[in-house]
C-alpha cells in the first residue's frame, strides 16, 4: 500500500514534519518500498498521537532534522543489502523482459520465421546507459545535495523535487548536445528474455519458498488485507472531497442569496450523477469490446491470423488497463462513489454525517484503557 | 543533565545496548506496536526514546527473528505493523535477561568497591 494514500490523514503540525520527513526520505533514493514502509509506519505513528492529543515534538523530539537523520539513515546488515540490491534488479529486469518480449514479437510477426527468432537482435546500450546515470544520480544525491542541503535546512518536498527535475533537464540537455554515435551493443533479444525471465522466475520461487517456510503458505494474507485498507482510505479520501465540494457549493449558493441545498437535495444529486456515471461506463466498456472485435476482424482479414491475434494481445493490454484504472478499479472514483452511497444508505445517514462519523471513528476503547494503564 | 552535556539514558551506548531486550522483552507480553512500545519505554523511564531509535531496533529484531512482524488495519485508517515475538526471541530474551544479570552485577560490585575506597579514603584524611 502507498504511503500517499493515507497521507491526507494528516494535517497542522504533524502533516508539518511528515512533510520534512518525506523530503529526507526522497533525498535519501532509498529503495521506494522501503521508503514507502518508514513513511507508512510514521503516518501511522503521527495520527495515533494525534489522536491521543500528543504534540508532534514529544513523539519524534525538537528537531526534526536530527530525528529523519536516525530514522532514514540506519546501517544496513549484509542480508539487508543483499535483499534490496535483488529487488533494484527484479525491477529493472521486469521492465526489460516486458519490453523486449513485445518487440520481439512485433519483430518476429513482420518478417521472420520461427528458426530467425534468435538472429533478432536488441540494443542494450540505453539499458546499460540507464544504470549508469541512476548510480551517477545516486551518489550526487547522497554525497554531495543532501549533506549540502542538510547543513543548510534546504530540504523540502519542494526542493526534493527540484533537485530531480534539475538532474532530468542537465541529462537529456547532455544526450541531445552530445548524442552516442552508431556504436552500439547488440544482443540477441531472445537471450536477453530468457536471462531476465530466469531471474524473475527465480526471484519470485524464492519469495514463495521464504514466505511458506515462515508462514506455512504461499498466498500473502497480509496483501488482502491491504488491499481492504487502501479501498477504505480510498473511499474516506473520496467522502472528503465529494462532501467539501457540496459544502462550497452551498457557501457561494448563501453567498448569491439562494437557499444552501439540504442534505436529502445532496444526496440525490451524488445519486444521480452516480448513476449517470456507471451508464457511461458501461457505454464506454461496450464501444472499447466492439472496437477491439472490429478492428481485430479487419486485421485478421487483411495482414492474417497471427496478425490479427498479436493485435487483439496488445490492444487487450492497452485498452484494458485504461478501463480498469478509471472505471473498474475497486479504487476508480465511480466504484468509490458507489460504495460510499450503500453505506449511507445503510447507516441511514447523509454524506455530511457519514464524513463525521469517520472523522471520529477510530478511537477503540480497548486502546483508550490500555493508553489510561500506560499513561 | 550530565557532565559532558547529553542526557544519559537517551544519548549513550548504555542505553542502545539495553534497549533492544527491552523493547524483546516489551513485545514478549503481548502483539503490539510502534506507538505503544514508544509509551511503554517511557512510562518506564527511557524518555529519550523516539521512533528514530526504536525503527532500527525493530528491524534488527526482526532481521534476526526475534520478533514477527504482520501488516494490519490502525483503527485510525493507515496500515499499521503488529509485533509478536517468536520462539527464537523467547530464548534470546532469556539469554539476554541472564546476560544483563550478570553485568550489572559486575558493574555493581566495581561500583561498590569504588564507593567503600572513596569511603575509607575519606575516613583516613580526617
Amino acid at each position: 500500500m502507498k504511503y500517499i494514500d493515507a497521507k491526507s490523514m494528516l494535517d497542522g503540525e504533524y502533516l508539518e514534519a511528515f512533510s520534512t520527513a518525506e523530503a529526507y526520505g526522497l533525498m535519501m533514493n532509498i529503495d521506494s518500498r522501503e521508503l514507502d514502509d518508514k513513511l507508512m509506519n510514521l503516518i501511522d505513528l503521527f495520527t495515533t498521537a494525534k489522536k491521543r492529543g500528543r504534540p508532534v515534538d514529544k513523539v519524534i523530539g525538537t528537531n526534526t532534522e536530527s530525528f529523519c537523520r536516525e530514522y532514514f539513515e540506519t546501517s544496513l546488515s549484509p542480508a539487508q543489502k543483499a535483499k534490496r540490491a535483488a529487488a533494484v534488479i527484479f525491477r529493472y529486469c521486469a521492465f526489460a523482459f516486458a519490453f523486449e518480449t513485445l518487440i520481439l514479437l512485433f519483430s518476429w510477426e513482420e518478417s521472420y520465421t520461427a528458426a530467425d527468432i534468435m538472429s533478432i537482435k536488441t540494443d542494450v546500450t540505453g539499458y546499460i546507459v540507464g544504470i549508469v546515470i541512476a548510480c551517477i544520480y545516486t551518489l550526487i544525491l547522497r554525497y554531495v545535495i543532501r549533506p549540502l542541503f542538510s547543513k543548510h535546512r534546504f530540504i523540502s518536498l519542494k526542493s526534493s523535487y527540484t533537485v530531480c527535475g534539475i538532474f532530468i533537464a542537465v541529462v537529456v540537455a547532455v544526450s541531445l548536445l552530445f548524442p552516442y554515435d552508431e556504436t552500439s551493443l547488440s544482443v540477441p533479444a531472445a537471450a536477453l528474455i530468457g536471462i531476465t525471465g530466469v531471474y524473475l522466475f527465480t526471484y519470485e520461487a524464492a519469495k514463495l519458498i521464504i514466505r511458506y517456510r515462515k508462514t506455512g503458505s504461499v498466498s500473502n494474507p497480509e496483501r488482502r488485507e491491504e488491499k481492504c485498507i487502501e479501498i477504505e482510505l480510498c473511499d474516506r479520501r473520496a467522502v472528503t472531497i465529494v462532501a467539501g465540494a457540496y459544502r462550497k457549493r452551498n457557501d457561494r449558493l448563501i453567498m448569491k442569496g439562494k437557499a444552501p441545498l439540504t442534505p436529502d437535495e445532496v444526496m440525490k444529486k451524488i445519486r444521480r450523477s452516480n448513476l449517470i456515471s456507471r451508464a457511461v461506463t458501461v457505454a464506454a466498456a461496450a464501444y472499447i469490446a466492439y472496437s477491439c472485435v472490429s478492428y481485430t476482424v479487419r486485421t485478421t482479414l487483411e495482414e492474417g491470423i497471427m496478425s490479427g491475434l498479436l493485435f487483439l494481445a496488445a490492444l487487450a493490454v492497452i485498452e484494458g488497463a485504461i478501463m480498469w484504472f478509471f472505471f473498474f478499479s475497486p479504487k476508480s472514483s465511480v466504484r468509490s462513489e458507489t460504495r460510499i452511497l450503500k453505506k449511507c444508505r445503510d447507516l441511514g445517514v447523509d454524506i455530511f454525517k457519514y464524513e463525521k462519523m469517520l472523522d471520529e471513528s477510530g478511537y477503540d476503547d480497548e486502546e483508550k484503557l490500555e493508553n489510561d494503564d500506560i499513561l | 543533565m550530565t557532565v559532558y552535556g547529553g542526557d544519559f539514558l537517551g544519548d549513550t551506548q548504555l542505553t542502545k545496548g539495553i534497549l533492544e531486550g527491552c523493547v524483546l522483552a516489551i513485545v514478549s507480553r503481548g502483539e503490539t506496536y510502534g506507538y505503544k512500545i514508544l509509551s511503554e519505554l517511557e512510562a518506564h523511564g527511557f524518555s529519550n526514546v523516539l521512533e528514530g531509535t526504536l525503527y532500527p531496533v525493530l528491524t534488527r529484531l526482526e532481521e534476526k527473528g526475534c520478533i514477527s512482524c504482520r501488516r494490519g488495519k490502525s483503527p485510525y485508517g493507515p496500515v499499521r505493523k503488529y509485533y509478536t515475538v517468536t520462539d527464537f526471541g523467547r530464548k534470546y530474551l532469556s539469554e539476554f535477561e541472564r546476560s544483563y544479570k550478570s553485568i550489572t552485577a559486575a558493574a555493581d560490585s566495581i561500583l561498590d568497591d569504588m564507593n567503600n575506597t572513596d569511603k575509607f579514603e575519606g575516613v583516613n584524611k580526617t
